[in-house]
């Protein structure tokens, strides 16, 4: 009979991970979201659930988020899952976000992969959905009807950088080095149809494996071939990797464009990375909506923008999640959805507007290091410096 | 007792495939997702097993066989082939592949096939990622559309079942013992005559049929892989661990191991906030340092084991406790 | 065309010395003791870590900071080794592999997520560097000759003390057989644990070299250290100079196929080199045929 017992116990022990019994109290707005904390993006978005907290913590100060139909202010309250940074480990935790803690809404995990899995529980749950590190449009091209995504097309990552060069009419030729990833890639195919239509030559187009170290080959070859512009779309740890060897042999194109060059770019780079253009969503001083938010989200939190150059992207979303809500003046999730999808705000990185099939319109701007500071070169309207082109060649 | 303990036990697990059964209709989609996930994991476990516990050849790179099939059935699935069609030829593919690679592999032994075979991972990763007109490349492979949860959660429960009989059977045969002896020594299985290449060869065909199948499904299910999902070192490392930790060399094991382990990590990960990596991590130190044969052969559980009818089973592998040193 | 293979070749020559000197303390270790030890890489990742915070926090240049590292991780390597290893070390060989990689991966694992919490930033790189030299129109970077010309010198001194010292001596008779050295008289554990030390200590060595020139992160430990497994079975165990060699091998053979076949079929190079040594001379380069 004791051994009966034990397997009984096997069975039921089976079921501990997960209450049976939902929590979702309606006094409170509950969003589901899950943080890569561990496996490979826990470098990057590691620390965003104290990013989330904050946020939420900020709103509640102030009572919470407007929902008309109760005829008050409710609170926001998070509950945040590690997803490994691995898929089905994504999956399995949205459905659990959905089906056991009923969540209102959810927010995106970091990374087109992920988010692909993610929001198939959104939809088959019909739950609103919003996307926020994930600009692949491969996501945006599955007839769904529950999502959609903060930021713009990872095709059209870098469309006002090309618009200044055509403008200025100056380059000639481009060389592409691509780390072989779902993001850096579909900003290169972007990118070299736009240099084309700018009127450059795109000399050559390097795919390089993501965990390549060593670039003694490609910088040999990019030396011979010597182009006007040398643009590495790659994520950070690969662009660092490739300008320290650049700069050791001498690489000197006239201008280096790394898509993303944020501040431990500059900081581990030291003097290479001057003058190196690359893609903002922000800097400090720019004319771009009200960014007082998002410095008050990041000192609460405790995480610095240019160590996490994402997060401003995140502050974008809850302003859209809560207007959203407040549009919506319900928790339905119909509704919510409804609002979510025609909703037109200027958010703390510009007009938030979304297409049919779901992303949005936030975008990045050019941004070179002078000095040792980001300016942002373009559009005028905007900018906070100007390009210096050619830039000065190594010795 | 004896068979009263076995029609109870028989019961028991009657009610329990009854209870899995009707899991989507009760409404517990949670459950569904979470035991779909369960018996894949299960499933390489147990396949892995048959090289790894059975034959004693630690094949680390048994997630392979799950990428390839992943990703021939979802170029099938987007060919235009149905399903039934696509996991065919996916089974053949990596059978295929079992049979190439297994005359280079099995030249070498313990922990130099344990780091090649790791090392087949990667390779095929990185041809994955360079075929990128078959295969979609980093930016992945999406199947068409579709919300395939249930079905896909019967398909692998029937697969993960016919794994366990598969294991059975084998564990049973005169091919079974072949494999036994293999590991206890192969020089002595070669001059007593069995025909220790092929019998490799066919071991590792087999272990690969029920991985590429679940990497089938799994594809089926999610409608998008990338290499880095189905070629990572979670997959790869997860189900190894499985059977490590239940117990490789007995069917139960790895059943044991799988159970144990994601109940673990579900509790982790949803109720510790900080540090459950690390927590995992000690729990494999820990198991390592002191249950290294795996739990089923702990002083606890054996007897239970033993209870249950698969006591031979046990017995079958009481010289893996005590090997001699070569 | 022959001045770019000369600079392909010079700069593979340097790539592999610094897989040499990463691979050379795994060839101690995964010599003597004969166990997998996964946790390699984290020792590295570590090492580069100290120097890091040397570089920033003292202003101590990185070979300083190779140096300095060595006492401290020798400490912990034998704590580590009295910890984790030397409860299995007796085991059976299947229960030994298994417990090995249980254990080592277990450690891999704690030691990721702790260093991940504390040191919260995506990824570290010094700005260190020396400029390069330049000769004949072949830019050779000074960082990675003197790396070179480190592991040379560690080399040789490695060997001197194997083959003059008693303590050398004894885990040569380790490495040759343990069951001979155990009758012999030789106190395994003891020598076990500081060849060990040793090599946990040159992993966390190379760290502080690696990260001047590449970026860390807390998860980069286990995939390096499959490379730098792969580069010590290539070069042979038990043997120092295989290790290097192996490396060299790598490191040319990793940049030729960069350029030549195109920078996606780089990685494939090493696999298929381990592939092909382990099936035409399985004891690795310079391996003795046991």
């Amino acid at each position: 009979m004791k051994k009966r017992v034990l397997l009984i116990c096997l069975v039921a022990a089976m079921f501990i991970g997960f209450p049976l019994a939902a929590m979702g109290a309606p006094d409170a707005i509950h969003i589901g979201a899950t943080v890569s904390q561990t496996g490979h993006f826990s470098s990057e978005i590691g620390p965003f659930k104290r990013l989330m907290n904050a946020w939420a913590d900020l709103v509640n100060e102030k009572g919470g988020i407007m929902v008309k139909e109760y005829g008050k202010k409710l609170p926001v309250k998070f509950t945040i899952y590690d997803d490994k940074s691995d898929q089905a480990t994504v999956k399995k935790y949205y459905e659990r976000l959905a089906t056991v803690d009923r969540v209102n809404l959810m927010l995106g995990p970091y990374s087109s992969p992920l988010t692909f899995a993610a929001s198939t529980a959104g939809e088959n749950h019909q739950i609103p959905f919003i996307a926020i590190c994930a600009n692949s449009p491969k996501i945006y091209t599955r007839g769904f009807n529950w999502i959609v995504g903060t930021i713009d097309l990872g095709p059209r990552y870098t469309y006002r950088y090309w618009e200044m060069i055509r403008k200025e009419g100056k380059a000639k030729s481009v060389s592409f080095v691509v780390e072989d990833t779902i993001h850096p890639l579909s900003v290169y195919k972007g990118s070299k149809k736009l240099a084309e239509e700018a009127g450059l030559k795109v000399m050559t187009s390097d795919i390089v494996p993501a965990k390549t170290r060593d670039f003694t080959p490609i910088i040999t070859k990019l030396k011979k071939e010597n182009p006007d512009i040398i643009y590495v779309s790659s994520n950070i740890p690969f662009a660092i990797n490739f300008m320290k060897q650049a700069k050791e042999m001498k690489l000197n194109p006239k201008e280096y464009h790394c898509i993303h060059h944020s501040g431990i770019f500059r900081d581990a780079l030291g003097s290479a990375a001057d003058d190196v253009i690359g893609q903002s969503y922000w800097v400090e001083g720019m004319k771009l909506g009200d960014t007082q938010l998002i410095n008050d989200v990041l000192k609460k939190a405790k995480i610095s923008e240019p160590m996490y150059p994402w997060s401003p992207a995140y502050v974008a979303a809850f302003q859209v999640l809560q207007k959203a809500i407040e549009n919506a003046g319900t928790l339905d999730n119909k509704k919510v959805m409804d609002n979510l999808k025609k909703l037109k705000m200027e958010t703390v990185l510009g007009e938030e507007v979304f297409a049919k099939t779901g992303y949005g319109s936030i975008n990045t701007y050019p941004s070179q290091i002078q000095g040792g500071v980001y300016k942002v070169i373009y559009p005028p309207e905007v900018a906070t410096g100007k390009h210096i082109y050619p830039r000065p060649a190594w010795k | 007792m004896n068979r009263r303990g076995k029609k109870l036990f028989y019961l028991v697990v009657l009610l329990l495939c009854l209870l899995l059964a009707a899991l989507p209709w009760i409404g517990f989609s949670y459950a569904v997702v979470w035991i779909f996930l369960l018996a894949v994991y299960f499933t390489l476990a147990l396949s892995y097993d048959i090289v790894g516990g059975y034959m004693g050849y630690m094949n680390l790179g048994h997630s392979t066989f799950f990428g390839l099939g992943a990703y021939t059935t979802a170029i099938l699935l987007n060919q235009g082939f149905n399903l039934f069609a696509a996991l065919l030829g996916a089974l053949l593919l990596t059978a295929v592949f079992a049979a190439v690679v297994s005359y280079p592999l099995f030249r070498l032994r313990g922990a130099y096939f344990a780091l090649a075979t790791f090392g087949l991972i990667s390779l095929i990763e990185v041809l994955t990622t360079n075929l990128r007109d078959l295969t979609g490349g980093s930016g992945g492979i999406s199947t068409p559309p579709g919300n395939h949860m249930i079905p896909s959660y019967y398909l692998v429960l029937a697969v993960a079942g016919g794994t366990m009989v598969l294991s059975q059977i084998v564990a049973r045969s005169k091919f079974g013992l072949a494999l036994f002896s293999i590991r206890e020594d192969e020089e002595v299985a070669a001059a007593f005559g069995v025909p220790t290449t092929l019998y490799k060869c066919l071991a590792l065909i087999i272990s690969s049929a029920p991985a590429s199948l679940v990497g089938g499904i799994y594809v089926w299910n999610m409608t998008y892989i990338s290499p880095n999902s189905v070629f990572g070192l979670e997959i790869a490392l997860s189900p190894i661990i499985m059977a490590m930790l239940g117990g490789t060399g007995i069917m139960i094991g790895p059943l044991v191991g799988a159970v144990f382990i994601t109940v673990v990590q579900e509790f982790l990960w949803t109720k510790v906030p900080y540090f459950h990596l690390a927590m995992y991590g000690t729990v494999l130190v820990l198991l390592g340092l002191f249950m290294p044969g795996g739990l089923v052969r702990t002083r606890f559980i054996k007897p239970f084991i033993q209870w249950l009818g698969l006591g031979e089973t046990v017995d079958y592998f009481k010289n893996a406790d005590a090997e001699r040193i070569p | 065309m022959t001045a770019d293979f000369i600079q392909l070749l010079v700069g593979g020559i340097l790539l592999g010395g610094i897989y040499g000197l990463a691979a050379f303390g795994l060839s101690i270790t995964f010599g003597v003791l004969n166990v997998l030890n996964l946790a390699h890489g984290e020792f590295l990742m570590l090492g580069s870590l100290m120097s890091y915070g040397l570089f920033i926090g003292l202003g101590i240049n990185p070979f300083m900071a190779a140096i300095l590292v060595i006492p401290v991780f020798m400490l912990l390597g034998v704590g580590f080794y009295l910890l984790l290893l030397k409860p299995i070390m007796d085991k059976p060989p299947h229960q030994l592999l298994v417990a090995s990689i249980l254990v080592t991966l277990g450690a891999s694992l704690f030691i990721e997520d702790v260093t991940a919490f504390f040191w919260e930033r995506p990824v570290t790189g010094i700005s260190y560097s020396l400029p390069p030299m330049e000769l004949a129109g072949v830019v050779i970077s000074s960082t990675r000759l003197l790396i070179l010309l480190f592991i040379f010198a560690l080399a040789c001194g490695m060997q001197i003390y194997l083959k003059k010292t008693y303590v050398g001596k004894s885990i040569r008779a380790i490495v040759q057989g343990r069951e001979g050295a155990k009758i012999v008289g030789i106190p395994i554990s003891r020598v076990s644990a500081l060849a060990f030390s040793i090599g946990m200590a040159l992993a966390a060595s190379a760290g502080a070299f690696y990260v001047t020139l590449f970026t860390v992160t807390p998860t980069m430990g286990i995939p390096l250290t499959i490379k730098y497994l792969c580069v010590v079975v290539l070069g042979g165990l038990g043997s120092i100079v295989g290790s290097i060699f192996g490396g060299l091998i790598l490191g040319v053979a990793e940049t030729l196929t960069a350029y030549y076949c195109g920078a996606e079929w780089s990685p494939t190079i090493a696999f298929i080199l381990l592939i092909l040594i382990l099936i035409i001379k399985p004891e690795g380069l310079f391996g003795a045929k046991k």
